[in-house]
């Protein structure tokens, strides 16, 4: 039972939506429905992202409190350094900020002192332990943290060419001091549709399993082209945690398409020791129970927000089912399409409904990664509409209302430019 | 195309029907060389011949030629500096003559009176109004410089390497770079030479010099350049001239140049050939924040000073011109051919945190060239030239070694001892590779003149490239080698231009008309049961531009001019139809980058007081760009891009180059650029404010300067030797590498570079043997033209010259 809430609480930290009760009901071991989850953070660091191609800038900035006042980035805030994209964490604690430089392939750890101030303590290259400078990572909670990439290969027989082989190559980092830990290159099975993985990211860990998603494509020998396609079985690859070893797969029968989450979160374990993770196009919420998929658990948000397609990257989970996600309309387009129309919904998982929220038109959360949960119990996402000036949000977890929000601090935004999240 | 044809033809029809009675004109050469009775040559003495107002200078070697000179006779005056001038008559009568002139070495102090005005070449094109600086590479020939070196030394131009000798060049022109910018060989664009024939590896000796023609380009050198373009102009012989040197220095560069030409002073036959060596380690000493160790168990960084270990530069080159000048039915018809080839280590990737130690690449390739010219062709006062080149160029990249190495040149290995692989298939950067590139570019510029009245010119030129590139990679699987698209690109542009001069030529305009026309085609195969199909994609576009370039001589000492072009660049091939192993999707609907650029200049002098002689150029410039090409967002299982029109930006700015020269003893050279390139798109497509707005240009040097100061010895030691001290300073100021308005602590940013170069220079008395010794970044500072790629630090170099024959 105690490893098992250890592994909750962690997997919970990975949503960077903190569950500070959660150490108490493991020690006292109380019903945990009942209580109100709360962050612990000292800092909250607001993250924006400048350039929506090629070569980015993130900036970060850290505040005690997100209530009031107005956020800009205009001679304010840290650049945090990359080759070609900066890809940042935020840890429960709100005490410290990790980076990857994309295209470097070095992690950073920065001890935040508030505002633009970040005190780098550990730097780490995954380099040579990867094999790229262009690896992918997810922070798991205040101490973990995995890298992974992938690496294909086309093989041919007498000259025909008869299927891809994918190796996933993976790490564990120990963040305390940015230590390189368990490593293992893995041959991922092979799949009976003839595609294959060629991205895995966003990885969550529970009961001594890491469950990464996936991206699937094809490969046309008479063209020389990959075959881009969301029709395939949605897709987890599970590997024991820590060792990295034993990989398997396992398939959904009820939803289809990609499960990496682009560059947010999609898988998260809830206090009863379930995965829910998100399939993005179309969008819906299927469950994965003692290490299988649940095919009974469907939640298709098209459906709970009567729409025809919902397409969705990542979600955000609260606590007692409670989830918040960023969704865009894909009956009219792509979600990279910045004409596309999104939203904001939240989401009860054990009652299978969705409820849209009442936050600006006009938004483009493409590139939305993260938001968190308040010392205040509310949690806060940085929503600004596309190019315009906009506001840290602070849902209430226990309104259902469509308004069940307080406005915060003001963002200064512009054309280009993205509120990345709060971490 | 057809309709330009039909007009082209139709006006010279008209050219025709306009001229007088044709009448047999053929002209004549006049060359020769300016000595002294030592044998030292006299370098720009004046040769002046009165009766068709003509005049040129000598040159390092004493040499001068007029190549088309209407038959008939002459008197000749020549004046060397500081001496009397002598007048010689000559007889043009029949066949083309040389000249020996050998002058008394002890020096006469009377001044003559002569009121001879006489400007360089550089100087003629600049007083058509365009904005251009000439580098003229011959005096710096004996040093140790590299062409690159002399060039980033212009006003308004810097030059942006990756490292060393033989690295990856791009130029930046007041603010624009990239493919704004457009190089040329004899007005042919660089493209078609390959590149192993390039500015970085062609020797100054090579060079006449250099025109950089900022924002607006003449109507003869017609290519779809936003920017600007730099044209380098090759030397032609003038006289029979044989010429080596040899260059050692730092990092275990050797360069080698020889140099030899005939030409037979009565039949006007000429032959040269010219070769060119280069061959250097490159492994000068980098640190910083992406030079390290990375420990293989722990992933921990070690911060060293490294050395290079995997960039050596081999280049190779011969050029062959045969042909003949001053001949009845042409003025130049020359033939020429250039083989080159080089090879080049690759240390490191995009950035210097990723160290290779096997990948490298080699290029080869093929030039034949055509040139014709001839004036009063057909009809007095219609002049034609013509060059045509034909090129092949083959480029490999060898990437066939996965193990990752360290920046102590070593491999990393884990802890049994064996290599550790990049994760990419059998190579550093990527699958093994052995791919070839085959390129094919075939290049006709051809220029039409006819002098309507002594007032008047009007000329047509014709510019076609074609260029097809295929790849092959004979380690990839033949399925796939089958299926390997190949590229098409035609170009062709027709300008108009007319010249005027008014006011005894004291006012002179050039109004240019461009039509641009490119043709782009990618033929992509597929299997279609066992058979390969190839689809073509296509996509015509045609757009037109226009300028004006306006000179004024105010006084013969000030001249204004000014000029401004509606300039465009047509989208590239992978822009237009995509490229699918880089992930480009097609995006046929793409429009040509445009900018209206604006130049007004000054020249002022050589004013001189005494030994005192001054002059300065300034120049004001506006580039006001717009629908730049920019890279569209990516998506999400696709992961693919396209480009679309969305860039504005626009660069304000000037340069100022003073010269002076005391008793041509001391000669200073300094200039100072500074552009306000800013961002200058508003809104984005939906109407949103862009944050940065204005903002200055990432990761662009604006504020740069350049001090040249040289000291000539006469008679040091020994009766006509010179001996030559020289510094150069080069200043570039620091520059962020994201947007400047945006975040306060942790900015990237390139710091300020300050370079000094110290050299010294010998010439024998008998002018035959020079030596040269030089020393650069003497501060061994940390220098960057791009961020997180250094430069070489403080290195020495000497050079030997010898000229048995010049």
């Amino acid at each position: 039972m105690k490893t098992n809430l250890i592994s909750i609480s962690k997997s919970l930290l990975l949503t960077t939506a903190f569950v500070s009760t959660l150490f108490i009901s493991c020690e006292s071991n109380d019903t945990i429905e009942d209580k109100t989850p709360t962050g612990t953070q000292e800092f909250y660091n607001v993250a924006f992202g400048v350039g929506s191609t090629g070569n980015s800038a993130t900036f970060v900035q850290a505040f005690p409190d997100l209530k009031e006042g107005s956020i800009s980035f205009k001679g304010e805030g840290f650049e945090v350094p990359s080759v070609r994209t900066a890809r940042i964490y935020g840890t429960p604690s709100g005490k410290f900020l990790y980076n990857l430089s994309y295209g470097g392939g070095i992690l950073y750890k920065y001890e935040i002192n508030g505002a633009s101030n970040y005190n780098q303590l550990e730097e780490t290259s995954v380099q040579v332990a990867m094999g790229t400078a262009y690896p992918r990572w997810k922070v798991l909670n205040e101490d973990d943290a995995l890298v992974h990439a992938i690496n294909t290969e086309k093989i041919y027989k007498d000259g025909v060419y008869t299927h891809t082989d994918a190796k996933a190559i993976l790490q564990r980092i120990e963040l305390a001091d940015l230590s390189l830990a368990e490593k293992e290159e893995v041959a991922i099975p092979q799949t009976a549709d003839d595609l294959h993985i060629w991205r895995i990211d966003n990885p969550t860990i529970q009961n001594g399993k890491a469950y990464y998603g996936v991206a699937k494509r094809g490969y046309d020998p008479n063209t020389d082209e990959n075959i881009r396609t969301d029709e395939y079985k949605a897709t987890t690859l599970v590997v024991d945690y820590p060792s990295l070893k034993n990989p398997v797969l396992l398939e959904s029968e009820v939803a289809k398409g990609s499960t990496y989450g682009y560059r947010a979160p999609v898988y998260h374990v809830d206090e009863k020791g379930d995965i829910y993770h998100l399939t993005s196009n179309p969008a819906k919420l299927v469950r994965i129970k003692n290490g299988t998929y649940d095919d009974a658990y469907q939640l298709d948000l098209s459906t709970a927000l009567g729409m025809t397609q919902v397409g969705a990257n990542g979600w955000y989970y609260v606590g007692n089912g409670i989830a918040y996600a960023p969704y865009y309309d894909a009956s009219v387009g792509s979600g990279s399409d910045k004409t596309t129309p999104w939203g904001v919904t939240r989401i009860d998982l054990y009652n299978k409904t969705a409820v849209k929220l009442n936050v600006p038109s006009n938004l483009w959360m493409w590139y939305y990664q993260s938001g968190v949960l308040g010392k205040d119990g509310k949690f806060h996402m940085a929503i600004a509409p596309l190019g315009e000036k906009g506001n840290i949000y602070s849902f209430d977890p226990k309104s259902t209302s469509p308004d069940g929000y307080t406005k915060g601090a003001e963002l200064d935004n512009g054309a280009d430019s993205f509120y990345i999240g709060i971490y | 195309m057809r309709a330009l044809y039909l007009l082209s033809i139709s006006l010279l029809i008209s050219f025709n029907c306009y001229s007088k009675t044709p009448k047999e004109t053929s002209l004549k050469s006049l060359s020769g060389k300016v000595a002294y009775k030592n044998g030292a040559p006299a370098e720009l003495a004046l040769v002046y011949i009165k009766q068709i107002s003509k005049s040129t200078y000598t040159d390092e070697n004493g040499n001068f030629i007029f190549s088309d000179i209407p038959t008939g006779k002459y008197s000749v005056f020549i004046k060397a500096y500081e001496r009397n001038g002598i007048t010689v008559k000559v007889d043009l009568t029949k066949k083309s003559d040389h000249l020996t002139i050998v002058l008394e070495n002890n020096e006469s102090a009377t001044l003559d009176n002569v009121t001879v005005t006489s400007k360089s070449k550089g100087k003629i094109i600049k007083e058509k109004g365009f904005s251009v600086a000439i580098a003229n590479t011959q005096k710096l020939a004996i040093q140790n410089l590299q062409s690159t070196e002399i060039l980033g030394r212009t006003a308004g131009v810097k030059i942006r390497q990756s490292g060393g000798l033989g690295s990856h060049t791009h130029f930046n022109l007041n603010g624009l770079s990239g493919n704004s910018v457009r190089v040329f060989i004899d007005g042919i664009p660089i493209r078609n030479y390959g590149e192993s024939f390039s500015l970085s590896s062609i020797p100054p000796a090579m060079i006449e010099r250099i025109e950089t023609y900022k924002g607006v380009l003449p109507a003869e050198l017609t290519e779809d350049a936003l920017g600007g373009g730099i044209n380098i102009i090759l030397k032609k012989s003038i006289g029979t001239h044989l010429s080596a040197s040899y260059s050692y220095g730092s990092f275990n560069t050797h360069q080698v140049n020889i140099d030899g030409g005939y030409r037979n002073p009565i039949t006007n036959f000429n032959i040269d050939v010219s070769t060119f060596l280069n061959s250097t380690d490159n492994n000068y000493e980098v640190w910083g924040d992406n030079v390290y160790v990375i420990n293989p168990n722990t992933g921990k960084i070690k911060y060293v000073r490294a050395e290079r270990f995997h960039d050596k530069y081999k280049s190779k080159g011969i050029k062959t011109n045969i042909g003949y000048t001053s001949i009845k039915w042409a003025d130049e018809i020359t033939l020429g051919f250039i083989i080159s080839d080089m090879e080049n280590d690759i240390q490191t990737g995009p950035v210097m945190d990723i160290v290779y130690g096997n990948r490298k690449s080699k290029r080869t390739s093929k030039i034949l060239s055509f040139k014709y010219r001839k004036k009063n062709i057909i009809t007095n006062g219609l002049s034609l030239n013509t060059f045509t080149s034909f090129s092949h160029t083959n480029r490999t990249v060898i990437d066939t070694v996965p193990y990752m190495y360290s920046w102590q040149g070593k491999i990393i290995r884990d802890n049994n001892g064996d290599p550790v692989n990049w994760q990419s298939n059998g190579g550093e950067a990527g699958d093994a590779t052995l791919a070839k590139n085959k390129e094919i570019n075939i290049a006709n510029r051809t220029g039409i003149y006819y002098q309507l009245h002594p007032q008047h010119k009007i000329g047509l030129h014709y510019f076609y490239n074609r260029f097809t590139r295929d790849i092959d990679d004979p380690l990839r699987p033949q399925a796939e080698r089958d299926l390997t698209d190949t590229r098409y690109l035609t170009k062709q542009i027709i300008s108009y231009s007319y010249e005027s001069n008014f006011f005894a030529k004291k006012l002179k305009t050039n109004l240019f008309y461009k039509q641009y026309k490119q043709d782009v085609k990618l033929s992509d195969p597929k299997k279609v049961g066992q058979e390969i199909v190839a689809t073509t994609y296509k996509k015509d576009i045609s757009h037109n531009g226009y300028g004006v370039a306006i000179s004024f001589a105010i006084t013969p000492k000030i001249f204004i001019l000014t000029s401004a072009e509606k300039a465009l660049r047509m989208p590239g091939i992978s822009e237009l139809l995509g490229n699918t192993s880089d992930n480009i999707q097609p995006t046929y609907t793409l429009l040509p980058e445009t900018s209206t650029n604006f130049n007004l200049g000054f020249l002022l002098g050589t004013y001189t007081a005494k030994k005192h002689h001054f002059n300065i150029e300034t120049n004001f410039f506006i580039r006001d760009i717009k629908n730049l090409i920019t890279r569209g967002i990516s998506g999400s299982i696709s992961d693919t891009y396209g480009f679309e029109n969305l860039g504005k930006v626009k660069s304000t700015g000037y340069d100022v180059e003073l010269k002076y020269n005391y008793n041509n003893r001391l000669f200073i050279t300094s200039n100072f650029s500074n552009f306000n390139a800013r961002y200058n798109l508003r809104y984005d497509e939906f109407g949103s404010e862009y944050i940065y707005y204005k903002d200055r240009l990432r990761n662009a040097p604006y504020l740069t300067a350049n001090t040249y100061v040289e000291y000539k010895f006469n008679d040091f030691i020994k009766k006509n030797s010179k001996l030559s001290i020289n510094y150069n300073f080069g200043y570039t100021h620091q520059f962020y590498r994201n947007w400047e308005s945006l975040a306060s602590k942790g900015k990237a940013y390139i710091p300020t570079q300050t370079l000094h170069d110290l050299g010294i220079s010998y010439t024998a008395p008998n002018n035959k043997i020079a030596v040269s010794f030089n020393a650069k970044n003497i501060t061994d500072k940390q220098v960057f033209d791009n961020w997180a790629m250094q430069k070489p630090g403080r290195s020495f170099y000497l050079k030997l010259t010898y000229r048995p024959i010049f």
